[in-house]
């Protein structure tokens, strides 16, 4: 079929047009109504399994883009200049970043070790190479599929805790939603007060632990865990710590900001979780796994004293006021 | 012929750095939509208004590229494509604020509109946040793009038409 209608009768182009915008429509309905299985989500699927070789070579975009800029100013550079001992300094410090990023990989890997020793956690470790390419979703590719025991509906871990469920799986590669997108959600609760709730993703990427009893204390520092309601989650692993509580649980206004344990950007090398022994129910466990933000929070509560105190009275003082938490 | 080659050319350009460059050039919470920078911009340089197929299939790969729902931009791509072709014939008077204006006012209205799509078909999300946070950073960082696609497209059909007039004469 032509793809210009220049020299058409008129009329042809507006049936075209009408026709594909028609399709278009049909198109999002069937994607609304069927399920995950449906035919368009699995045409999706296959089409981020086709590009997932793709999307890796987009991984090394940053590094290239920075490699052709050095690359421009060695070229503008007079050859009287490029001395010996320039050149064994550019290999000492091609050497030395290699050194660098091999000992941050390292120190990654080693992240996921300890928590899969803490989680006694079977599964398989995968490497991120895509993100999404579009603003409204926030996803990850990973180059780890069906082939490795990867299915839809697992979760996935990163150094420091929960940070996604694989959303679609082909042979090779795996897509994963993170905790972050606006259309996540996973049953939670809080480690010390054992208050339930669902945290959710955002636009703005931050996470709202949500649902929670208008009478349930929550304080910033508290660790929320996944609770394993609903099945979708592993049990007892740890999404985060509260940040911040604002508004008022008494007027309904209350909301529990959790931190995320990584952004997309960051991510590197992940775990999809096949299966996790019984959930750690210690604040150590928790602690060692999410370093020093988690050590903070057991401290508060120990103490008995809510830190939101410490971190602007006004917003905070409804969570640190409110009484008869189930904690 | 030539305009289908460009066409096809120009999809497996936008198709290729949306899969493998757009995800690292995201700034804040925008990350550009070439498919859509093209479907807008194409129509506007080569002065078609007819250019259905392409804006369409950039789309519908738009969309099976990423997680929202399939269709969604291969409506608004092909919707925004027509549009903007339609109101450059109308109002264009041969000085380069016309197209400017019309990307702009295309692009908009196609971000908004996934906006609608996005709330309606169940995101947890109210219209007013994804208008603030994915909308307007979108429109902005797309209309850059489809403006400097719109200049490069521009002075690509330029040169073929010099060179089709130096070979009638």
């Amino acid at each position: 079929m032509a793809l210009s209608f220049k020299d058409a009768n008129p009329r042809i182009p507006r049936v075209i047009a009408g026709a594909l915008l028609a399709i278009s429509v049909v198109m999002i309905a069937v994607y609304g109504i069927e399920g995950g299985e449906g035919p368009l989500h699995r045409a999706q699927a296959s089409i981020h399994g086709l590009f997932a070789p793709l999307e890796s070579v987009g991984a090394n975009f940053g590094a290239a883009a920075d490699d052709a800029e050095d690359a421009v100013s060695d070229m503008t550079a007079s050859e009287d200049t490029l001395s010996a001992l320039r050149d064994r300094n550019a290999e000492l410090t091609r050497l030395l970043t290699q050194a660098e990023e091999y000992r941050l990989e390292s120190e990654r890997l080693q992240g996921l070790l300890e928590l899969k020793d803490i989680y006694k956690i079977e599964g398989v470790s995968a490497r991120v190479i895509g993100r999404s390419t579009d603003g409204w979703n926030q996803t990850i590719t990973l180059d780890a599929g069906t082939d490795e025991g990867v299915e839809a509906g697992l979760t996935v871990m990163g150094p420091y805790g929960v940070i996604g469920q694989v959303m679609e799986a082909s042979s090779s590669s795996s897509v994963v939603r993170l905790l972050s997108d606006p259309n996540s959600g996973v049953a939670a609760l809080v480690q010390s007060s054992r208050v339930e709730g669902i945290v959710r993703g955002s636009l703005t990427g931050a996470l709202y632990l949500e649902n929670v009893d208008a009478d349930a204390t929550v304080n910033t520092g508290d660790v929320v865990l996944t609770s394993g309601l609903g099945g979708s989650f592993t049990k007892g692993l740890l999404i985060g710590t509260v940040v911040r509580v604002e508004g008022n649980a008494n007027d309904g206004t209350r909301r529990i900001v959790v931190t995320p344990n990584e952004q997309a950007g960051a991510l590197e090398e992940v775990m999809v979780v096949f299966s996790a022994a019984a959930s750690v129910s210690t604040s150590s466990s928790a602690s060692a796994a999410n370093g020093g933000q988690a050590g903070a929070s057991a401290t508060a509560e120990e103490g008995g004293v809510s830190s939101a105190a410490s971190n602007g009275a006004s917003n905070n003082s409804a969570a640190s006021g409110s009484a008869g938490g189930e904690g | 012929m030539r305009d289908v080659g460009i066409q096809v050319a120009c999809a497996i350009v936008v198709v290729l750095l949306q899969a493998v460059a757009a995800p690292y050039l995201e700034i804040g919470y925008a990350m550009p939509n070439f498919a859509l920078a093209l479907a807008v911009a194409y129509p506007l340089a080569c002065r078609d208004p007819h250019v259905i197929i392409m804006p369409f299939c950039v789309g519908l790969i738009f969309d099976l590229l990423g997680s929202g729902p399939v269709g969604a931009f291969a409506f608004l791509c092909l919707l925004s494509s027509l549009l903007a072709a339609q109101l450059a014939e109308r109002l264009d008077n041969d000085t380069i604020f016309i197209p400017l204006a019309v990307l702009c006012a295309t692009i908009l209205l196609a971000q908004i509109l996934y906006a609608i799509f996005y709330v309606a078909c169940g995101w947890d999300v109210g219209l007013g946040e994804a208008l603030l946070w994915r909308s307007l950073p979108g429109w902005l960082y797309d209309t850059v793009i489809a403006v400097i696609l719109y200049l490069i497209l521009r002075s690509i059909m330029a040169r073929q038409q010099r060179k089709d007039d130096m070979a009638a004469l």
